[in-house]
């Protein structure tokens, strides 16, 4: 299919069209081509002056708002599309823009070479690129048009209601309305809560505002596990509105709803949809490792939206920006409980490699691991890479058999995870794959061979912050075995400290230019 | 469309990024990086291990490339295609390079169900050292896709796989039919045949899938048309290529409609046996 730049009759600006709907009266400014060799056109926006029919118009406005599709997402036909694309409800790009010599894919935003692919492509009949990253999205080659609504949003009666009817910390609650404020005016929000400090209940003020408001609310996050968490808690608090799950394998990824919890990946199917963005775990991998999906987020808000970034451990980027007051902090360095973040203990444990060899733990770390088992105590045990996890595995099943690993690329994750919630595994050996995200009442932490460089300040903080998250039990013991004391680990130790010591019910919520330097 | 040997412009070549899991590929040191003309590599070491060559069971079906207990047999539907007169010798043999196992399919959906067509580098290399080991005298000959199913891919795999078989060829595939050519005492410098297009598929009838299998082995009603070349058949061999080999009748349909317009001999390489 070929596409070309026409001027309706009566028309100022030109219009993209498929060549197979040129009429006479059309007056072509571009000559058909591949999609892609033709420029961007500006949005203008008219009123409808074909007929259409209600229920056709419904289905594409709901089904296309705030996304960009491509021709097989939709399954309509050209002539179908004609008076979408004529009265400028629906417009057509190119999924794939030339930049600086570069494509660019518009979906997912990559321009690396290695990214994309070419063959010979049998619909434009030339030597075609198309993006490999979001291929699994659907292809988007170089003679791919990309479907966008640009008429008026769907309308939208439903009563938003938060039903949640907890009680706030001291902290949370100007953590809350820092939120609503900035999610008023636009603005963009850092909101720094240490692990527990209950971050997602204070985002509720402001989104049940937003949505009333008419709203579209997005929460991202990077991590698939925080999606399958988020999503039913958050339909159990705000039960008059459908929430939109995205992530890699839910089934319906078309259901229109103004309310989305997605993962940054899929993220790239939105155009412009959001007045309010909350991207949570803002420094987890992958987003902060590609940014593509940095860009992919930019994409899904609105020009003129609000963002709040969460998180228990910002990036020095992001913490810069605060400083140079581009961007707003708001922190809460208490747990919801009250009680301080458990101090990291460092321990010597020698040349722990040498003696994983030979079938041996260290004797502090297996010491450690039999008064745990005694205790009854469930312990996270962190290790830097797949291979030593499986060694101290094989090692430690010696004391007890149930003792198990796990790590990102394992098939069992859940049910391991589940079966650990629930007192089955005394030990849980794991790569930083469970560094976030997962609460476990009564359970303590160690880090073993915490000097690898995997374990940066921000991982070995979300580490420690696995310990102390019930009411019942505050407090536990985070050890770091290590064979050579880091800087990161230093900075860990420090960053907890000088959060334990910011007081607890004085301004927590410090506005622009008073945060001191950390 | 011109045809060339889709060797430029794609991926893995300027990055050496694993054309499967994307991760960079760690160079090996070993006499052969010192070569200059080596082919280039496509896939990282853990992604090559996946694919699992059939030849690394006990024995094959010397007709087919299915795996048996013992070397040197034919299994039980070779028989029965060679004992049925309307099919016997019409497919002399087929080659397969790798097991179609779990990764052979999630390979396979990759690359032809979400379009992902670069991935048929993967078996550039394979399918290139088998070819001018075994065929360099046999036309390459696609099994052709209809118009619409191609046209809804965007290409036909088992033309990309037939393009790798055209020149211009790398400095080591150079080398490697001249030795060839030397082996078998014919022209040293005289290349492998051209591929050819040389048939087209129509409208299957039915889809395959819905038929029983006894009910297969009887349809005799074909989808392939043959396409007359202009400049005539420089050979009357022709080497059959396609993604996967599961009954053998697509294959055998191409060959009976080959054999109908002159061709005498006609042979098949197939990336999986399934
Ligand atoms: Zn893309
Ligand atoms: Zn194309
Ligand atoms: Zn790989
Ligand atoms: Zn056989």
């Amino acid at each position: 299919m070929l596409f070309c730049h026409v001027l309706q009759p009566e028309d100022e600006h030109p219009l993209c069209l498929p060549q197979v709907l040129i009429e006479s009266t059309d007056v072509i400014q571009l000559a058909p081509t591949v999609v892609s060799n033709l420029p961007a056109l500006p949005f203008m926006k008219q009123t409808p002056r074909r007929l259409l029919t209600k229920t056709l118009y419904k289905k594409v406005q709901f089904h296309l708002f705030g996304k960009e599709l491509l021709f097989e997402e939709m399954a309509l036909t050209w002539e179908e599309w004609e008076p979408f694309l004529r009265s400028r409800l629906v417009t057509i790009r190119p999924g794939l823009q030339v930049e600086a010599g570069r494509y660019r894919c518009q979906r997912c935003h990559s321009n690396t070479p290695e990214k994309f692919g070419v063959f010979p492509c049998v619909r434009c009949g030339k030597e075609c690129t198309y993006c490999r990253h979001c291929l699994m999205m659907g292809r988007i080659t170089a003679c791919t048009p990309l479907f966008r609504w640009i008429g008026p949003p769907p309308p939208l009666e439903l009563k938003v209601q938060s039903t949640w009817e907890g009680v706030y910390s001291a902290g949370q609650e100007l953590a809350a309305a820092e939120i609503v404020s900035s999610v008023q005016s636009k603005t963009e929000l850092l909101v720094w809560a240490v692990c527990g400090a209950g971050k997602t209940e204070i985002l509720f003020p402001a989104i049940e505002q937003s949505l009333q408001k008419g709203e579209h609310v997005l929460i991202a996050t990077p991590r698939t596990d925080v999606v399958l968490e988020l999503a039913p808690r958050l339909s159990r608090s705000f039960p008059g509105i459908p929430v939109t799950a995205l992530h890699g394998k839910s089934d319906d990824k078309n259901s229109y709803s103004p309310f989305v919890v997605a993962t940054t990946h899929q993220t790239m199917r939105f155009t412009e949809a959001f007045d309010t963005v909350i991207v949570d775990e803002v420094d987890a991998f992958p987003y902060t490792a590609d940014e593509a999906l940095v860009q992919a987020v930019n994409k899904a808000k609105k020009q003129d939206a609000a963002v709040i970034y969460l998180t228990a451990t910002p990036t020095p980027e992001l913490i810069k920006r605060t400083q140079h007051k581009r961007l707003d902090l708001a922190k809460i360095p208490r747990r919801f409980h009250g009680h301080p973040l458990p101090v990291p203990r460092f321990k010597w444990c020698g040349p722990w490699r040498k003696r994983l060899k030979k079938e041996q733990l260290p004797a502090a770390v297996s010491k450690w691991c039999r008064t745990k088992i005694a205790e009854q105590t469930p312990v996270f045990l962190f290790v830097s890479s797949v291979a030593i996890m499986e060694k101290t595995t094989s090692i430690l099943q010696k004391l007890d058999p149930a003792i198990c690993g796990v790590h990102s690329a394992d098939k069992e994750r859940h049910e391991k995870v589940k079966a650990f919630r629930e007192g089955e595994i005394p030990i849980l050996i794991t790569t930083t794959i469970l560094e976030r995200g997962v609460t476990i009442p009564g359970a303590e932490a160690a880090v073993f061979g915490a000097e690898d460089s995997i374990f940066t300040e921000s991982a070995l903080v979300q580490i420690a912050g696995r310990v102390g998250r019930s009411h019942e039990q505050p407090d536990g013991e985070v050890l770091f075995f290590h064979f050579g004391k880091t800087k990161a680990m230093a900075a860990a130790h420090k960053h907890i400290k000088t959060m334990n010591a910011l007081p607890f019910l004085q301004k927590e919520v410090t506005p622009i230019g008073k945060e001191e330097s950390t | 469309m011109e045809k060339k040997n889709p060797l430029k412009g794609t991926l893995g070549l300027e990055q050496n990024n694993c054309l499967y899991c994307t991760e960079k590929i760690k160079k090996q040191t070993s006499w052969v990086t010192l070569f200059p003309a080596q082919p280039p590599e496509y896939v990282c070491q853990e992604c090559e291990q996946l694919l699992i060559p059939v030849s690394s069971g006990a024995g094959l079906c010397t007709l087919c490339s299915r795996s048996l207990p013992t070397a040197g047999d034919v299994c039980r539907d070779c028989k029965k295609w060679e004992e049925d007169p309307a099919w016997q010798g019409v497919l002399t043999c087929n080659h397969s390079l790798y097991v179609y196992n779990e990764h052979g399919q999630e390979v396979v959906a990759r690359w032809k169900y979400r379009g992902d067509a670069a991935i048929a580098l993967m078996f550039r290399n394979e399918l290139f050292r088998f070819f001018v080991t075994h065929y360099p005298d046999y036309i390459p000959v696609p099994i052709p896709l209809n118009e619409k199913r191609q046209y809804e891919r965007g290409f036909n795999q088992a033309e990309l796989l037939t393009d790798f078989l055209r020149p211009p060829f790398t400095g080591l595939e150079r080398l490697s039919f001249i030795f060839h050519n030397l082996r078998k005492k014919r022209p040293l410098f005289q290349p492998p045949a051209i591929p050819i297009l040389l048939l087209e598929r129509m409208y299957d009838n039915e889809k395959q899938s819905k038929k029983s299998r006894s009910e297969r082995f009887m349809a005799k009603d074909n989808p392939f048309r043959f396409i007359e070349p202009k400049n005539g058949i420089p050979s009357k061999k022709v080497v059959l290529l396609d993604d996967i080999y599961t009954t053998g009748l697509t294959l055998r349909k191409a060959a009976v409609e080959l054999k109908k317009n002159g061709i005498k001999e006609v042979r098949a390489i197939t990336v999986f046996r399934g």
